[in-house]
C-alpha cells in the first residue's frame, strides 16, 4: 500500500486541512478551516475537562454543568437581569440560613420548626419570583429563529464540547452567544434539570446491556477516575448545587482551557477580528490543575457476569495506551486487521465456522490512558465459553507471527482513507477537531497518515505481544434472560 | 461535458446554499447589548438548475454528476427501484438479502474474499442495502483509484456471485438480529407502531420472519437480481474528483455488461389500505423507562407539488416538535416539568405512501401518562391558537437551513437529484418548497394544524412496565388494547 497514498492524496490529507490556528492574548485558541462551497459554518469550542475531572463525591459535575449551561446568562433567559441576580442573592443567603439552622437545630424545638417554615417558605417565594423573570430556553430560540441547527453538546471523560452550525452569514450571532454565556453564565433550573439528567440516565439503562455499563467502567478502571459514570453516580447528583457548577465553571471555563473550531465558509480576516472583539473580552485565569491519576498496573483478569434481555456476547477490554501514545497507531492497525468484513472475526469467526454472529474490535484511546476492545455475539446454541476460546485462536497468530505484507497494505490503506473521509463534511471535521484537541492535540488528524504509514509488521507483533494478557483484561460476558424473567407479558 | 463546463458547474455550486449577501456587520471593537441588535439579511436558499447536471449513458441509465475538487475523492450511488415492496409472497427480506448479497456475495471474477481483498487494497468503501422503497449501492474511492473501483462496482451490479457461504452468514446474522427484537422496548414500538397505522401487509409495516429466511436460496436471489437490477430500474449520481466528461465515457464502457436494459420495476409501490383504529395500546416488559409513540397516518404528496397547504403542515409540526428546544413539546415536556430527556414530533410528507404525524419520547412509567395528556395538550393548542411572529419565523428558517442543507455539497445534490428520478419527485418541487415556505402565513399554519392534526383520531403506543403507566393515572380516557409480546422469530398473528 506504501504507494496508495504517498504521493497526491497523502499530500492533500497533509494540506488539505489547511488549518490556521489563532490564539488570543487571554489564551483561547481557535481552529479555522475554510470550506467555501457550502452555505453555513460549523461553529463549537471545546473546554478540556471532562468526567474524570468530577470532584471525589460530586461525580457528574462536569456533565450537569454541560446540561445547565443552556440556560442563559445574566442577558439571555431573563426580562431582568439585575432584579434576578439580587434575589439569587436572597436565595443563597436563605439557603444558608437554613443550613444552619438545621445544623444547630437538632432539637430546636417549636422555635427552631418555625424558623426553618418560614426559611422554607421564603425560599419558595424567592423561587417563584425568579421564574416570573425566567425566559425558557431563549438562547436556543435565539439561535434556531436565526436557523442554527444541531445545537448541542456532549461530555466525556476528558471534555465538554458545545456546537452547533449556522448561516454562514450569521456567523456575528455565534461570537456574541458563545462569548456572553461564557463571560457570565446563570445556571437556572437546577432542580428540574437533575429530574432530565435522571431521565437521561434511564434511557441509557433501557438498552440490552445498559444496566451494566457503569459497573463495567467501575470493574475495568480500579483507580483512574475514568472509572466514574460520566452522569455521576445517582446519589452524588442528588447533591450537586448551582454554587457547585459555579465553581467548577470557574475553574475550568477560562480562555486558556478553551479551543474554538469553525468550518465552514467565512473571511478568516473578519473571524480573527470577531474572535478578538468578542473572546478577547474573556479574563484569564489559572491554568486548572488536573489530578495526575495514573491507573496501577492490573495483575489479575476481572470478570463481569451479567443475565441480560440481550443477544449472548461478550466483550474483552485490554488496558491499552492513551491519546497519542506511540503504539496507538500499531494498535489501530491490529484493530483493522480483526474488524470489518475483511476483517479476521468476520472471516474466521461469522463466515466459516459460524461460531459468532458478529464480531468487532477497536482502540478506545482518551486522554491520560485507553483501551482495546473485543466484542463478539454468540452464534445460536454456541456456548460463551467456547467465545472466549474463539477469540484466543484468533489472537494466537497475531502474537506469534507477522502479518503478511499484504494483508497490512489493505488496513493500512482503509485506515487512511477513513481519515480522508472524515474531512469531508465539515461537521464532523469540526466535532473531530473539538475532540482530539479536548484530548490533547488537534494535530492528530494531520499526523495520522504518517502514523499509519509507519506501522510495520514487527510492530503490530510487538503490540499484541505487549498489551493482548490475559491479567490486563476485563472479560464481561453477557448471558440471556430466559423471557419469563426480563418481560412480563398480558 | 467538457472541462469548461466542469469548471462553471463547480462554481455555480459555489452559489448554491443560502443566499449570503453581508449581515449588517458590526463595526470594530462595537458589540451590542443584545443580540437581536445583530442585522442579518434573510434565508433564501439557491436551488441548483439540475438541467445541465443530468446526463444519459448510452445503454445505460440517468446520471447526475456534480464535479468537486476539494478532495481526491469520489463518490459513485447507484439507486434501483427494487426495494422490499417487490419482495414475493412468503418471501419478505428477499430485496434486501439480494442488496446485501450484492456486496457480499463475491462476483462472477472474484469470490467473496477476495473480493473483500480486493476492495481493501484500494482503500475503497462499497455498500449495498435495501429499504422498503429502493435500493442502493454506494461506493467511495480515491479519485486516482476511480478505474479499479469503478470495475469492482460494476461486478457486483451486473454480475453478482451470491456464494453460498455469505449468503447462508447473512440469513444467521438477520436471524439473530431477529433474535434480539424484543430485547430493546424501542424497537417493539417501531414494530407494533408500525402495524397499528399501516397494517401488517403492507410493505412498511412487513418484518421478515426466521421460516420465511430459512427457505430463500441462491437462486431466488438470481431470480430478483435478474428481474430488477437492470439499467432500467437504475439512477446515478456521481460527485467528487471527477471530469464529467470523462466519467461518463466510464460509466457508459462498464454499462455495456450488462446484458440489454431490462424492464423497468411496476412503480409506484402499492398504498396502504389499512385503517388505524384509534385507542390506548400497550405492550407490557419491564423496562426503567416506558416507550411512548402518539399518532395518526399523516400525509403524502399524491401528485400535489405545488399545495401551500403541506408546507404550512410542515411548519406546524416545526413549532410543535420537530425544532429541538425552540418547540412546543420540548419546552413543556423538558424545560418546564422534567419529564422527559427528549421529545420530537415529524409530519414527512411521503412520497411513495403517507407517512405517520407522530410524537415520541421516553419517560418514567410513573410519569408517562402525564406526559402523554400533555402533549395533546399541544397538539390542540397549535390548532386553536395562532403561532406566534417568532415561532413561524424560526420554523421557516430552520426548515428553509434543511432545504439548503439538502444542497450543501456536491454529493449532497447529486444524490438529492437522483433520488428525485428514483421516486418519481419533481426536481421543481425544491424551488416550490422555498417559496411557499417563505410565504407561508399563520393564519395557514393554524388552517393546516386544524386539517391535519387530528388528536381525536390519535392512537397512543406505551411499550412499558404497564402496571406503573397504569397505576400513575394521568391517561388519556381512550379504549385500552393491550397488546401481546410476540416470538421475535415467528411474530405471529396478532389475536
Amino acid at each position: 500500500m506504501a504507494g496508495l497514498l504517498s504521493g497526491r492524496a497523502q499530500a492533500a490529507v497533509q494540506t488539505g486541512l489547511d488549518v490556521e490556528v489563532l490564539r488570543l492574548d487571554n489564551g483561547m485558541t481557535f481552529l479555522l478551516v475554510d470550506r467555501p462551497a457550502g452555505a453555513s459554518v460549523a461553529a463549537g469550542w471545546v473546554a478540556r475537562v471532562g468526567s474524570a475531572d468530577d470532584p471525589a463525591g460530586q461525580t457528574g459535575l462536569a456533565h450537569f454543568l454541560e446540561h445547565v449551561m443552556f440556560k442563559g446568562t445574566r442577558t439571555i433567559g431573563t426580562t431582568d437581569g439585575r432584579r434576578e441576580a439580587e434575589l439569587e442573592r436572597q436565595e443563597e443567603e436563605t439557603a444558608e440560613s437554613l443550613r444552619r439552622l438545621r445544623g444547630e437545630a437538632a432539637g430546636g424545638g417549636a422555635d427552631g420548626a418555625r424558623q426553618s417554615q418560614e426559611l422554607q417558605d421564603r425560599l419558595l417565594q424567592i423561587a417563584g419570583q425568579r421564574r416570573l423573570l425566567q425566559v425558557p430556553d431563549e438562547y436556543d430560540r435565539i439561535y434556531s429563529r436565526a436557523g442554527a441547527t444541531g445545537i448541542n453538546a456532549f461530555t466525556t471523560a476528558d471534555l465538554t464540547a458545545y456546537f452547533l452550525s449556522l448561516p454562514a452569514n450569521r456567523l456575528e450571532l455565534w461570537f456574541w452567544m458563545e462569548s456572553d454565556r461564557l463571560l457570565d453564565p446563570v445556571f437556572r433550573d437546577f432542580a428540574t434539570e437533575r429530574q432530565v439528567i435522571a431521565e437521561e440516565r434511564r434511557q441509557g439503562e433501557s438498552t440490552p446491556t445498559g444496566p451494566f455499563a457503569d459497573q463495567l467502567e467501575a470493574l475495568f478502571w480500579q483507580a483512574h477516575p475514568y472509572r466514574w459514570p460520566r452522569l455521576g453516580w445517582p446519589a452524588d447528583v442528588e447533591t450537586l448545587t448551582p454554587q457547585d457548577a459555579v465553581r467548577h465553571f470557574r475553574a475550568w471555563y477560562g480562555p486558556g482551557n478553551l479551543t474554538a473550531v469553525l468550518v465552514g465558509r467565512f473571511d478568516r480576516a473578519r473571524v480573527r477580528e470577531l474572535a478578538k472583539r468578542y473572546f478577547g473580552r474573556l479574563p484569564p485565569v489559572a491554568e486548572p490543575r488536573r489530578v495526575s491519576a495514573r491507573e496501577p498496573e492490573q495483575r489479575a483478569e476481572t470478570r463481569l457476569l451479567a443475565d441480560c434481555n440481550c443477544a449472548p456476547q461478550l466483550e474483552m477490554r485490554y488496558h491499552a495506551v492513551p491519546f497519542l501514545h506511540a503504539d496507538a497507531a500499531a494498535l489501530e492497525v491490529l484493530a483493522g486487521l480483526l474488524d470489518g468484513r475483511a476483517g479476521r472475526l468476520y472471516q474466521g469467526l461469522v463466515l466459516g465456522p459460524r461460531l459468532a454472529s458478529a464480531g468487532s474490535a477497536a482502540l478506545s484511546p482518551l486522554a491520560r490512558a485507553g483501551w482495546f476492545a473485543v466484542r463478539l455475539q454468540a452464534a445460536e446454541a454456541v456456548p460463551l465459553e467456547r467465545l472466549e476460546q474463539c477469540w484466543a485462536e484468533v489472537l494466537r497468530p497475531l502474537q506469534q507471527e507477522p502479518v503478511a505484507d499484504r494483508e497490512l497494505a489493505r488496513v493500512k490503506s482503509s485506515l487512511m482513507a477513513e481519515g480522508f473521509r472524515q474531512l469531508e463534511d465539515p461537521f464532523a471535521l469540526m466535532v473531530r477537531l473539538l475532540t482530539d484537541a479536548g484530548q490533547g492535540d488537534w494535530h492528530a488528524l494531520e499526523e495520522q497518515p504518517q502514523r499509519l504509514a509507519a506501522v510495520t509488521a514487527e510492530d503490530v507483533l510487538r503490540v499484541a505481544r505487549t498489551y493482548f494478557r490475559p491479567e490486563n483484561r476485563t472479560v464481561a460476558l453477557f448471558r440471556r434472560l430466559p423471557p419469563a424473567a426480563g418481560a412480563a407479558r398480558p | 461535458m467538457s472541462a469548461s463546463q466542469g469548471l462553471a458547474c463547480l462554481l455555480a455550486m459555489r452559489l448554491i446554499g443560502v443566499a449570503a449577501p453581508a449581515a449588517a456587520p458590526t463595526a470594530g471593537g462595537e458589540i451590542p447589548l443584545r443580540p437581536e441588535a445583530l442585522r442579518f439579511a434573510p434565508l433564501v436558499p439557491e436551488v441548483p438548475d439540475p438541467g445541465p447536471l443530468r446526463h444519459l449513458v448510452a445503454g445505460g441509465a440517468p446520471v447526475y454528476v456534480l464535479e468537486d475538487h476539494a478532495l481526491p475523492l469520489v463518490n459513485v450511488t447507484v439507486q434501483l427501484r427494487a426495494g422490499a415492496f417487490l419482495d414475493p409472497p412468503g418471501q419478505d427480506g428477499l430485496a434486501a438479502l439480494t442488496a446485501t448479497l450484492v456486496r457480499l456475495g463475491g462476483t462472477a471474477q472474484h469470490p467473496a474474499a477476495e473480493l473483500e481483498e480486493s476492495i481493501g487494497a484500494l482503500a475503497a468503501r462499497l455498500g449495498s442495502s435495501a429499504d422498503d422503497g429502493f435500493a442502493t449501492v454506494s461506493l467511495d474511492c480515491l479519485s486516482s483509484r476511480l478505474d479499479e473501483s469503478l470495475d469492482l462496482l460494476f461486478e457486483m451490479l451486473a454480475k453478482p456471485a451470491f456464494d453460498a457461504a455469505p449468503l447462508e452468514a447473512e440469513k444467521r446474522r438477520m436471524v439473530s438480529v431477529m433474535a434480539t427484537r424484543n430485547d430493546d422496548p424501542l424497537r417493539i414500538l417501531d414494530r407494533e407502531w408500525r402495524w397499528l397505522l399501516y397494517g401488517r401487509g403492507h410493505v412498511v409495516a412487513r418484518y421478515p420472519t426466521a421460516p420465511e429466511i430459512a427457505p430463500i436460496a441462491r437462486q431466488d436471489l438470481v431470480a430478483f437480481h435478474a428481474r430488477y437490477w437492470v439499467p432500467a430500474n437504475m439512477v446515478l449520481a456521481v460527485s467528487g474528483d471527477v471530469d464529467t466528461r470523462a466519467v461518463l465515457a466510464r460509466l457508459a464502457a462498464r454499462f455495456a455488461a450488462f446484458e440489454g436494459r431490462g424492464r423497468p420495476a411496476p412503480w409506484p409501490p402499492p398504498l396502504p389500505r389499512h385503517r388505524p383504529v384509534p385507542g390506548l395500546y400497550s405492550v407490557d416488559v419491564a423496562s426503567p423507562q416506558a416507550q411512548v409513540a402518539i399518532g395518526h397516518l399523516g400525509l403524502a404528496w399524491n401528485g400535489h407539488w405545488n399545495d401551500r397547504g403541506r408546507y404550512a403542515a410542515s411548519v406546524a409540526q416545526q413549532v410543535l416538535g420537530g425544532g429541538g428546544f425552540a418547540s412546543r413539546l420540548m419546552r413543556r415536556l423538558r424545560t418546564e416539568t422534567g419529564l422527559v430527556y427528549g421529545v420530537s414530533s415529524a409530519l414527512d410528507i411521503g412520497v411513495l405512501w403517507p407517512e405517520p404525524f407522530e410524537i415520541r419520547f421516553a419517560a418514567d412509567p410513573a410519569n408517562a401518562g402525564r406526559a402523554v395528556t400533555l402533549a395533546l395538550e399541544e397538539v390542540r393548542r397549535l390548532r386553536d391558537t395562532r403561532v406566534s411572529d417568532e415561532e413561524l419565523e424560526t420554523a421557516k428558517n430552520l426548515l428553509l437551513m434543511q432545504l439548503a442543507d439538502t444542497f450543501g455539497s456536491a454529493r449532497k445534490t447529486a444524490a438529492t437529484l437522483a433520488l428525485d428520478e428514483t421516486l418519481g419527485r419533481p426536481h421543481a418541487s425544491w424551488r416550490d418548497a422555498r417559496d411557499h415556505l417563505l410565504a407561508v402565513t399563520a393564519e395557514e399554519v393554524q388552517a393546516a394544524a386544524q386539517q391535519v392534526l387530528r388528536p381525536e383520531e390519535a392512537l397512543v403506543l406505551v411499550v412499558g412496565s404497564w402496571s406503573r403507566v397504569a397505576a400513575a393515572g394521568a391517561l388519556p380516557p381512550l379504549s385500552h388494547h393491550p397488546l401481546p409480546l410476540r416470538d421475535p422469530l415467528t411474530l405471529p398473528p396478532a389475536p
